[in-house]
């Protein structure tokens, strides 16, 4: 995060709270997902998000993505806050920030052809009117993401998981973002698959210098693509800093029970101790930060641990 | 001693137009005690090939083929007798806690289930027994669980539930399918720890099917690899991740980030796999394989011991991979 450059995208103190079980006899109780969280997403780099599930990732996603409002803290655009974006400014939000989600059999429309879904970017920019351009830059967009130009007549339902994976990645890519927010991309496709998208994510952001929000649960997958990370648990940062340094030096007590639990494909590795497997205790609302190493910071464990399963 | 043995098993699925050949002719043995890791990716037929054998795929799909179990045929068994082995003789732990648990029925409600079925406990011994195994899965507090409604527990405890219910008449063969996909690392790492357990405590055999290779390279002694209805490769989980001989695996095994190599690109698998409604003739991996002779496209290479290696790794492949690569000098993988 060494970086001089301003962020593209900023989360500051962000918190959200769902309510639920609300009935006329009973108020809404409230859960708090995300608590006090801040991070910043640098030009051409890629910030990953790891934690187990109700970490509070996907919000954060939503929430970056302006298609939920924080309960408290404010998203910046290029240091604008996004509840107070002009409507030119706003345009340009929705431009440069784009979004690639876990399932491709759910986020692709099934009655639109490839064509049309890639066209859609688009029509609602009211971009590129005369039909043959726009024709060319849908069979552009189907290149770069290596399909073929002759697939695009095909509904989604045509296409395997990995094809249509890229198809959501063109769609992302046809404004020329700035930002790709990626939850899970990879997680619902197979493993010879897996290896493609990742390898295309990579390609893309050499060439464009489009910056990648990467969510994953996949340690590796994460290590392999990101620049820098940040461990979630229960709603909070607990460590976040430069990938290589996270990695080679885990310090929060979750961090470390994450990489102990995540089996590698070597059949000598040993297996995991129980106790390095307990999970750290929920972070208390009033732990403060510190930095450990250069740019790597760690919310400060409280005491004791706790056994989740 | 071999507990189950697998013989040219084919698995259809007519459809008004064509068929699904989801899995064509396979065979393994299964011994007892034996920790087997089935690998495939998704539309391999690796749990497929599992739901036929437990006869669960009668009314569908067309099964052929002969699978022994504990001297049993098990595919001329009537639904009757079949019903008497499944949940006693073979417990099986599904993917998906949740949507196999009943949402409106109490966990004892449903362990009881397999007691009632396969053992002549009174209603005392039965709940008796449910504790017990409840405390095997180590679950803290059995009575409080068994009161509650699947909603009321985690995904782990779930899925230990499903493993008690799968282990309550002491079966021998165990079959997990992907029983830990679903769940979180950490949860995953104790699931795994808890069924290598039982597999020592109870002496069971167990037959797991996953896609994740770091998974089976963590629990299995033998992994044998699915692609596209076929097996291509088998043996000692060492041989297999050390010295694969089948283009497929060495692929697999390749395209997996490794935390101990990090490379600009990973390798990749050109392609996917072939739809299911085609017959593959000959290596179904051959239109992929940049190693693939003549030879892969038009006949189906058969599982044979590999020459030099180890006791029971055993290869269908035409080529000799390790040569075939030193011959080609360079990594046709490499993006």
């Amino acid at each position: 995060m060494a970086t001089i450059a301003t962020p593209l995208l900023e989360a500051v103190s962000l918190s959200h709270s769902y309510a639920s079980g609300s009935a006329w006899w009973k108020r809404a109780e409230s859960h708090r997902v995300l608590r006090n969280v801040s991070l910043s997403i640098y030009p051409a780099r890629t910030l990953g998000i790891v934690g187990e599930s109700g970490s509070g990732k996907t919000t954060l996603c939503r929430l970056l993505l302006k298609l939920e409002q924080p309960t408290s803290g404010n998203v910046l655009f290029r240091g604008h806050g996004l509840q107070q974006l002009s409507s030119p400014q706003q345009r340009g939000f929705h431009c440069d920030v784009q979004a690639v989600f876990q399932d491709p059999f759910s986020s692709l429309n099934p009655r639109m052809t490839a064509a049309a879904i890639l066209e859609e970017p688009f029509r609602a920019e009211g971009l590129y009117r005369n039909r043959t351009e726009r024709r060319s830059q849908v069979e552009s967009l189907m290149r770069l993401v290596g399909l073929d130009t002759s697939l695009l007549g095909r509904y989604p339902a045509q296409f395997s998981g990995g094809q249509r994976q890229r198809i959501a990645i063109a769609r992302a890519l046809a404004l020329q973002p700035q930002l790709i927010i990626a939850d899970e991309p990879v997680t619902a496709l197979d493993v010879s698959v897996q290896a493609q998208i990742m390898n295309l994510l990579r390609e893309l952001q050499e060439q464009r210098g489009v910056s990648y929000v990467f969510v994953s649960h996949n340690l590796n997958m994460v290590r392999f693509l990101c620049h820098d990370i940040v461990v979630m648990q229960a709603g909070r940062i607990v460590e976040r800093g430069p990938t290589s340094s996270v990695f080679e030096r885990p310090q929060h007590p979750y961090t470390r029970a994450l990489f102990a639990a995540t089996p590698t494909p070597d059949p000598d590795a040993v297996r995991p101790a129980p106790e390095a497997l307990q999970v750290a205790s929920i972070p208390s609302d009033d732990a403060q930060e510190i930095e450990v190493f250069e740019d790597h910071w760690i919310l400060m464990p409280n005491a004791g641990t706790r056994n989740v399963v | 001693m071999s507990l189950l043995q697998v013989h040219q098993l084919v698995v259809h699925f007519p459809l008004r137009s064509g068929r699904v050949y989801a899995v064509n002719g396979i065979s393994y043995t299964l011994r007892e005690r034996e920790v087997l890791a089935t690998i495939g990716e998704s539309g391999s037929g690796k749990s497929v090939h599992v739901l036929a054998m437990l006869g669960l795929l009668r009314s569908q799909a067309e099964v052929e083929g002969n699978i022994i179990f504990d001297g049993k045929p098990l595919l001329s068994m009537s639904d009757r007798e079949l019903a008497e082995v499944r949940g006693r003789d073979i417990g099986y732990v599904p993917q998906d806690p949740m949507s196999s648990l009943n949402p409106v029925l109490t966990i004892r409600h449903q362990m009881e289930d397999v007691l009632k079925r396969h053992t002549s406990l009174n209603t005392d011994g039965r709940k008796e027994r449910c504790e017990e195994l409840l405390a095997l899965v180590g679950i803290k507090d059995p009575r409080r669980v068994l009161t509650q409604y699947p909603h009321q527990l985690s995904g782990g405890m779930r899925q230990r539930v499903m493993i008690a219910t799968a282990v309550a008449c002491k079966p021998k063969l165990l079959i997990a399918d992907e029983p830990t996909t679903a769940l979180d690392v950490t949860v995953q790492s104790r699931i795994i720890d808890l069924i290598l357990r039982l597999q020592e405590q109870l002496g069971l055999a167990v037959l797991w099917i996953t896609h994740d290779l770091a998974v089976a390279a963590s629990l299995a002694e033998t992994v044998q690899v699915m692609y596209a209805g076929r097996l291509l490769e088998r043996g000692p989980v060492r041989s297999i991740f050390r010295d694969p001989r089948n283009a497929y695996t060495y692929g697999l095994l390749r395209s997996t980030p490794n935390p101990t190599s990090i490379a600009n690109r990973l390798p990749q698998m050109k392609g996917q796999l072939p739809p299911s409604t085609l017959f593959p003739i000959g290596d179904p991996f051959a239109p992929r394989n940049p190693f693939a002779t003549e030879r892969c496209f038009a006949e189906m290479p058969p599982l044979v011991q590999v020459d030099g290696g180890a006791r029971g790794h055993e290869v269908a492949a035409w080529y000799d991979l390790p040569k075939a690569i030193a011959l080609r000098g360079d990594d046709p993988w490499q993006p």
